[in-house]
């Protein structure tokens, strides 16, 4: 009879918070369209994997199939970088290559991400109970890196237990750029300088440039930090099939079939680290507030290099352009042509907020290849 | 040189981290900056004027 009962008995409160956790997140994708494409396949794997016995992860002994798929698509990186190769079929660089300067707010707001691992170290030093080291740190300050991917690239090499929260954070916070980013824009620039107009210049851009920079950028960067190949790599792999003009129906493939098979896969595989024991502890807030301060900081971070490139330019850049140096790719663009338009419905910075926008989605993954390179030097792993 | 960086604190490795990623960062897309410049001017696009009809 007892067995026949197992699963009542199994049951703890901890169970029923991650249920409404879950709840919060399928909530958040069906009714408010924030990344639901993710959001709800983790919030459902985080539902399978706190039933009881949780069945997806093993059963009598052996593994289960969100277990498998954990195992073959995490553990090996193999989903992430999968994701990468989708990405770059989607990107389009001629907006960076009409405007090639927008390239440095894609450096400039990745500030967020190393600003928060400081953050990160500094309260693990005041609770050493949370037990943050340089490796947990750097997967916390990936979030800012506004990349799905990248986070949880990192995070699996640097931070298994924590896939979870942090990839809940990461997609979360990205979704939530129309939120975060106004208020910080709005507090670092006065009016005038939301005002500041840009020529714009149409510049055509030849097939040859198209194909020979993803051959060119995954050489340098595999010289540079050769960790990063397989982020940069297989992403400009996608955009060379992409551009190369020849491959339609493979870059289709790469745009529609792999990037929703492979996100239906990584986003229930995801949910299925978010188990009670190891969701439900204090590292969860503090990753949660961490993705908010790395997202503000790489705001600020591009908001105030443009002020800064100001002080020397005759031709001023409006610094809301800053802002949109972040991965988030379109959101971040948008959010800064809007608040452009709400100050002056006749000024229009799409163009240039675009390229800092497809920038932004170069810088973060060349900051999550150097962050792969940099920290086992430091921990000398 | 590598064993300097193992003995600092876990604050001073933030920095160091902070330091060297902005900065790689940075020198990454300077290099890719010139590369867009040194592309654009060795392939320029052409117009074709069989397009065009």
């Amino acid at each position: 009879m007892q067995n026949l009962l197992v699963g009542f008995y199994s049951m703890d409160y901890r169970n029923l918070i991650m249920f409404i956790i879950a709840g919060i997140l399928i909530y958040l994708a069906v009714k408010k369209d924030y990344e639901p494409m993710l959001l709800l396949p983790i919030g459902f794997g985080a539902i399978l994997v706190n039933l009881p016995l949780a069945a997806v992860l093993s059963y009598e002994g052996e593994p289960g199939v969100l277990q498998i798929l954990f195992n073959a698509g995490i553990l090996t990186e193999l989903f992430p970088v999968l994701i990468f190769v989708a990405i770059g079929a989607m990107v389009d660089f001629t907006p960076l290559f009409k405007n090639p300067v927008m390239i440095f707010f894609g450096a400039a707001a990745q500030f967020g991400i190393f600003a928060t691992v400081l953050v990160a170290l500094f309260l693990g030093q005041l609770f050493p109970n949370l037990h943050i080291d340089l490796k947990v740190a750097s997967a916390i300050g990936i979030i800012g890196a506004a990349d799905g991917p990248t986070s949880i690239f990192v995070a699996a090499r640097f931070a298994r237990d924590l896939l979870g929260p942090i990839s809940v954070a990461a997609y979360s916070y990205m979704a939530l750029v129309p939120i975060i980013q106004p208020p910080v824009i709005k507090a670092m620039t006065t009016r005038n300088e939301r005002l500041i107009r840009m020529e714009y210049h149409e510049a055509k851009v030849s097939k040859t440039v198209k194909i020979t920079f993803p051959i060119l950028v995954t050489i340098v960067s595999g010289i540079v930090a050769p960790i990063s190949v397989p982020l940069v790599g297989l992403l400009m792999f996608g955009n060379l099939i992409r551009e190369s003009g020849v491959l339609e129906r493979l870059s289709n493939a790469a745009q529609n079939e792999l990037a929703n098979l492979v996100t239906l896969l990584l986003g229930i595989t995801i949910g299925s680290t978010m188990t009670a024991d190891k969701f439900l502890q204090p590292a969860t807030l503090l990753i949660l507030a961490m993705g908010l301060v790395a997202f503000i900081f790489d705001t600020a971070g591009g908001v105030l290099f443009a002020k800064f490139l100001n002080l020397f330019l005759k031709d001023k850049i409006n610094p809301m352009i800053g802002a949109a140096g972040i991965s988030a790719f379109p959101m971040s663009a948008r959010v800064v042509q809007r608040m452009c338009s709400k100050e002056d419905p006749t000024n229009f910075i799409l163009m240039q907020a675009i390229s800092a926008n497809v920038s932004g989605q170069l810088g973060s993954i060349i900051a999550g290849g150097l962050v792969l390179a940099i920290v086992p030097l430091l921990i000398g792993g | 040189m590598f064993e300097n960086l193992t003995a600092m604190t876990n604050i001073q490795k933030g920095f160091f981290l902070m330091g060297v990623g902005i900065a790689g960062v940075f020198l990454v897309l300077i290099v890719f900056f010139f590369l867009i410049k040194l592309l654009t001017k060795v392939f320029p696009e052409k117009d074709n004027p069989q397009e065009e009809t």
